[in-house]
């Protein structure tokens, strides 16, 4: 998949406010695979609903997400399915892991799914953000920081043409918001895939091709 | 998915499964489902001819016997029914046929040798028309014509009974099945008007419902015309009448009552029969109740399981997980529970089958093969493991 294409979407929650100042909402916006975009916004404009709307998650809204020319209004759960397997990595801002399980077993679950990377990989991507010393550990136990890196790590488990990170380091330092950027660059640069990464305030620190605001 | 990724899926999605609410799920079922099949199995023993014994010839249909009563000295001239009340029978509304039994006329003597032993009594003979008797005995007819001709004999069952439970045990004899008394020829002397012949016969059935010597109204109105003193000419005491409803209908006994006539026949039977088919009845409907409740049961814990899984079904739908693949873990477990209940169920019923079928059998009921109810019983089982999937699939399609 090539091209991601936001045509007039606005959310019926914005419904009544059909002059929204921003680049998004209520326009058409393309996003070019291998093209690293930032989406910037304050708190309360509908970042994650983006992303919601782009994975499938939610329908609440006008307009049309065309995937290469082909709106995903029809698709059925199995072609979004095989969306979200294959094409399309997601970090959530609520990270969406399971605190019942060991960070590993979260991983793993994913990566059984998509048979993508193998354990080896896994600990090294772990121990490039610092956190191997956690993945047999429950993630209800982790920090909010640990559970976005092993979060990432586990979005990273899956071939895709574009990865989509919603505000990835608002609990991480400079330090590691570096470490993520740097494996986030490397990877984008290993599969040539587009990035779309929102911001709320503190930006991931790696460099980006385009700026659009909601 | 295969391997640890199915087993971590799997812990995730049952961990929140409610061990009780599937052991009162499981429970209820078993106790509904055993209920109903274990009615089912009881009518089909009951429908079912005991083994080693003949189809009764008047066994379809309801049959009521009606005779006067008999007081003091019996019968007397006037004691014959009339033939106004045998019009007034045909013309009940529960009435399909009525007719008068024909009697025998004449002296019968029938004699059977029965290893060295030969014995030999003093019968009547009856008949009925033909249509009352179903399935007509092979053989059920009388040629005078044919010098070889055999007369074929309907005895009552509770006969070949005192033989073989009283009779045969105190003079050594063997007890004998009625495939095998079947098959033993009899002899019987017709006598009357001073003429005496010899006639084979043979015993073509037997029945439990209707008390008497039957033979075809063919032998029998051809022996009254030769044999016959002329004396029961003018009617059998006994009526036989076919009814649409069984033979305890009040009606029939209020009709019985006010022309002073007893039932005999059937009458027992199709009490036990009305009063079986109510018990069955009941038992089947608390059984239903039972199923029902469990369905009700199952419903609300799948809604809340799903309910509580709600939360990690979406995280799993986000990661890329199809639906069909988290409803196929709670459609497994549901079968895993809902196929130990029925093999549980089946055993069950296999067993006190085997243990009750004795018993059956000794009051004169047969023993239906189980497969039947089995397959019924896991039909049942196969409808709730449907329902429970439709609540799934509805459920788990339904968060987002």
């Amino acid at each position: 998949m090539n091209c991601i294409t936001l045509d007039n979407i606005l959310p019926d929650a914005f419904a009544a406010d059909k002059t929204s100042p921003g680049d998004v909402w209520g326009r058409r916006v393309s996003f070019v695979r291998g093209e690293k975009v930032r989406i910037e916004a304050s708190s309360g404009s509908g970042k994650t609903t983006l992303c919601a709307f782009i994975m499938g998650m939610r329908d609440d809204f006008a307009g049309q997400i065309f995937f290469d020319g082909t709106s995903s209004s029809g698709f059925t759960q199995k072609q979004w399915s095989a969306m979200r397997r294959d094409r399309l990595a997601w970090l959530p801002q609520d990270m969406g892991l399971f605190p019942q399980l060991t960070l590993r077993e979260n991983i793993c679950l994913k990566n059984a799914l998509t048979g993508f990377r193998d354990d080896a990989w896994i600990v090294d991507a772990c121990a490039w953000l610092g956190i191997e010393d956690c993945l047999d550990r429950n993630v209800g136990r982790m920090s909010i920081g640990q559970q976005q890196r092993g979060a990432l790590v586990r979005a990273l488990c899956q071939p895709f043409d574009f990865l989509l990170l919603d505000e990835p380091v608002s609990h991480l330092d400079p330090r590691c918001n570096k470490a993520v950027a740097a494996l986030v660059d490397r990877e984008l640069r290993a599969t040539g895939a587009g990035l779309i990464v929102t911001s709320v305030g503190q930006h991931l620190d790696i460099d980006i091709d385009k700026r659009l605001s909601l | 998915m295969k391997g640890r990724g199915m087993k971590i899926l799997c812990r995730l999605l049952l961990r929140d499964v409610s061990a009780a609410q599937l052991a009162v799920y499981a429970v209820g079922t078993y106790i509904g489902l055993i209920i109903l099949a274990g009615a089912m199995q009881l009518w089909r023993d009951f429908s079912t001819p005991v083994a080693g014994l003949t189809e009764d010839p008047f066994a379809s249909g309801g049959y009521v016997v009606m005779s006067p009563q008999v007081e003091g000295l019996g019968l007397t001239s006037e004691s014959v029914v009339p033939d106004s009340v045998l019009d007034a029978l045909r013309r009940q509304p529960w009435t399909v046929s009525a007719d008068r039994f024909s009697a025998s006329d004449f002296s019968v003597t029938a004699s059977v040798g029965i290893g060295s032993d030969k014995f030999s009594s003093a019968l009547f003979f009856e008949s009925v028309p033909d249509s009352y008797i179903s399935p007509l005995p092979d053989g059920w007819t009388f040629d005078p014509a044919d010098p070889a001709a055999v007369i074929p004999v309907i005895i009552p069952r509770d006969y070949l009974a005192l033989y073989n439970f009283g009779f045969a045990p105190s003079r050594g004899l063997p007890s004998l099945g009625e495939d095998v008394i079947m098959q033993i020829p009899l002899s019987v002397s017709v006598a009357g008007r001073g003429l005496r012949c010899d006639f084979p016969a043979r015993i073509a059935g037997f029945s439990s419902r209707i008390n008497t010597i039957a033979v075809p109204e063919a032998f029998l109105s051809w022996a009254n015309n030769t044999y016959g003193s002329g004396h029961v000419r003018a009617g059998s005491p006994r009526l036989i009448a076919q009814v649409s409803t069984d033979a305890a209908d009040p009606a029939i006994r209020s009709f019985a009552a006010s022309h002073s006539l007893e039932i005999a026949g059937d009458d027992g039977s199709a009490s036990y029969s009305r009063i079986l088919a109510v018990v069955l009845s009941a038992v089947t409907g608390v059984g239903l109740l039972l199923c029902l409740l469990s369905v009700v049961v199952l419903s609300v814990s799948l809604i809340l399981l799903l309910y509580k899984c709600r939360e990690v079904i979406v995280r799993l739908v986000a990661l890329g997980f199809d639906r069909s693949v988290i409803s196929g873990i709670y459609f497994t477990m549901l079968a895993v529970v809902n196929l130990a209940v029925w093999i549980v169920c089946a055993v069950t019923l296999a067993v006190g089958h085997s243990l009750i079928s004795p018993l059956l059998h000794d009051a004169a009921v047969g023993s239906a093969p189980l497969a039947a109810t089995m397959a019924a019983s896991f039909l049942l089982m196969t409808l709730l493991q449907l329902t429970g999937m439709a609540i799934i699939r509805k459920k788990t399609e339904s968060h987002k």
